[in-house]
């Protein structure tokens, strides 16, 4: 019992940091422009799938795919961005019609997956030599350990974005003040659609390494990572990047221990259960401040 | 000689209800102009207009003899003008110097300015660098104001608009500010004033503009201004119990 306990803290903290991740991405684009991205899980989804067209076409590792994945998602945040954002803050309630917005892209994006690939769930062959990695009596699994590793130092890279370059210290200064920002010289809007190419790079990072964790992908898988990262989200607190990261790590734990002691299909119970306690007990999350 | 003007602007926040109606005013270089008014005057709007956060639907602004009506705001600090709103502008969760980085964005890639532009506006305000490593909002009211006049002086501004910088803060520190301001002056940085502190702001001023109704009232140097003040608020207040 121990050791399985042992595991799954372990993977949870690997599952963690793609949930972190995914949550920081929202969360910046949260923080900067006050647009709640319910589109989050589909443009993860769309990155998936593109490593997993990579794959078929050119036998590409899902690694090497995000060579591309991370110019092509950085750019389609700015092109989303200047297609839909200043429209969106100009409205007497920018939340709400982000909302809808963003609700009806994850429509597309998911039908537009379905057209493609259909309703099948897919799969790439496991680029390794070996699936798991052995640690005196434990075993992890590769693909999830190479994915939490990359994710660490995307995040650690992301850390050092935000708190040592003028570009991420703009980025921390518009989530608390917009106003101020633009009167100290500095364009909001193309610092907005960096952000927004910021947080779609990340998630599509996401995309591609939750391909080597999970052995399959489908067309409404999308919906379920938004809510996993509105979860991390909350955990963590709306509009803090740093927080993001935290409710990952909380989340990702409680999924991978809740499954030592009840069945997996109960996971989206966990997740709401996260979710709505710490709307009750501390709804800015933890590091969030009321 | 003019460096900064305002030509018959009208401003409308919602529909057709003007908050300024036809109002001119100008800065003369090196001086301090104060713009001074009862309450909802339009005295703020004035200010956010000719530093480009609200656009005019009619006239025009005017600075070193350009147009620069409709200019987007963030250039407004590239053509050396720097603006204080009266809400506070402090990013709390940042530390005194990453604000004071902030403040120097249009320098970011010239080290060595950045590095000048600290150096003075810390010679201004030794308590900043005192206090750059603490986060802005562990800064008292007085130190934030200081912290966001001297964010908005790191680009050295040949014209610094200021809302209300000394409005919720102790006389002692009022005294402070007003006597920093006429250092600056003297370093011949073009101040313009929005203040309810009449008495003070009028003490420094080179020339005063009075706004009522969102119109201009009157208008005039400091000496022809001389012992008509009292004149001048006495209409206000008469103004305000009458409405």
């Amino acid at each position: 019992m121990e050791s399985i306990l042992i595991q799954a803290i372990v993977s949870g903290i690997l599952l963690g940091l793609i949930y972190g991740l995914i949550g920081m991405g929202m969360n910046i684009i949260y923080g900067v422009m006050r647009v709640v991205n319910f589109a989050h899980g589909e443009f993860m989804m769309l990155a998936a799938y593109i490593c997993y067209w990579l794959n078929r076409q050119y036998a590409t590792n899902p690694l090497h795919s995000l060579i591309i994945i991370v110019p092509l998602f950085f750019g389609l945040g700015f092109l989303v961005y200047y297609l839909f954002v200043p429209r969106l803050l100009n409205s007497e309630d920018p939340e709400m019609a982000s909302f809808l917005v963003f609700f009806g892209i994850s429509l597309v994006l998911s039908s537009l997956i379905l057209i493609i690939w259909g309703a099948d769930p897919r799969g790439i062959p496991f680029p390794f030599k070996r699936v798991s990695v052995s640690i005196g009596e434990f075993f992890f699994p590769l693909g999830r350990l190479i994915a939490g590793g990359f994710c660490g130092i995307v995040i650690l890279l992301l850390i050092l974005l935000l708190f040592k370059t003028y570009l991420g210290k703009a980025i921390r200064a518009i989530i608390q003040n917009r106003e101020a920002v633009s009167i100290l010289g500095i364009d909001t809007h193309l610092l907005s659609a960096f952000s927004f190419g910021i947080g779609l790079l990340l998630v599509g990072l996401a995309g591609g390494l939750v391909i080597l964790s999970f052995p399959a992908i489908t067309p409404m898988m999308g919906s379920s990572y938004t809510l996993v990262a509105f979860v991390v989200v909350i955990l963590g607190g709306l509009g803090t990047p740093l927080g993001a990261l935290l409710g990952g790590f909380i989340f990702g734990l409680a999924e991978n221990i809740g499954a030592v002691f009840m069945p997996t299909s109960l996971s989206p119970v966990i997740a709401f259960v996260l979710l709505i306690t710490m709307i009750l007990i501390r709804p800015q999350g933890i590091l969030g401040e009321g | 000689m003019s460096i900064l003007s305002a030509k018959n602007i009208v401003v409308s926040y919602y529909g057709d209800i003007s908050v300024l109606r036809d109002v001119s005013m100008e800065a003369k270089e090196g001086e301090i102009t104060i713009i001074i008014g009862p309450n909802g005057a339009g005295k703020s709007t004035l200010l956010k207009t000719l530093y480009g956060l609200l656009r005019p639907k009619k006239g025009s602004i005017i600075y070193e003899g350009k147009d620069i009506t409709g200019l987007k705001v963030h250039e407004f600090m590239k053509l050396g003008l720097a603006y204080v709103p009266q809400s506070r502008t402090v990013f709390p969760d940042l530390t005194v110097m990453e604000n004071l980085e902030l403040g120097s964005w249009i320098l970011r890639h010239d080290k060595k300015k950045v590095n000048e532009a600290l150096d003075y506006v810390f010679s201004f305000f030794p308590i900043l660098d005192e206090k750059k490593n603490d986060k802005a909002k562990t800064l008292s009211g007085g130190q934030q104001k200081m912290l966001e006049v001297g964010r908005a002086l790191l680009t050295k501004p040949k014209v610094l608009l200021l809302d209300e910088p000394t409005a919720t803060l102790a006389p002692m520190l009022a005294k402070e500010i007003y006597s920093f301001l006429v250092r600056l002056r003297d370093e011949k940085t073009t101040i313009v004033l929005v203040d309810q502190n009449v008495r003070q702001a009028f003490e420094i001023a080179n020339y005063i503009y009075v706004l009522e109704l969102g119109e201009n009232s009157t208008q005039g140097s400091k000496k022809e201004f001389e012992g008509k003040l009292k004149e001048v608020i006495k209409d206000w207040l008469n103004y305000d119990e009458s409405h």
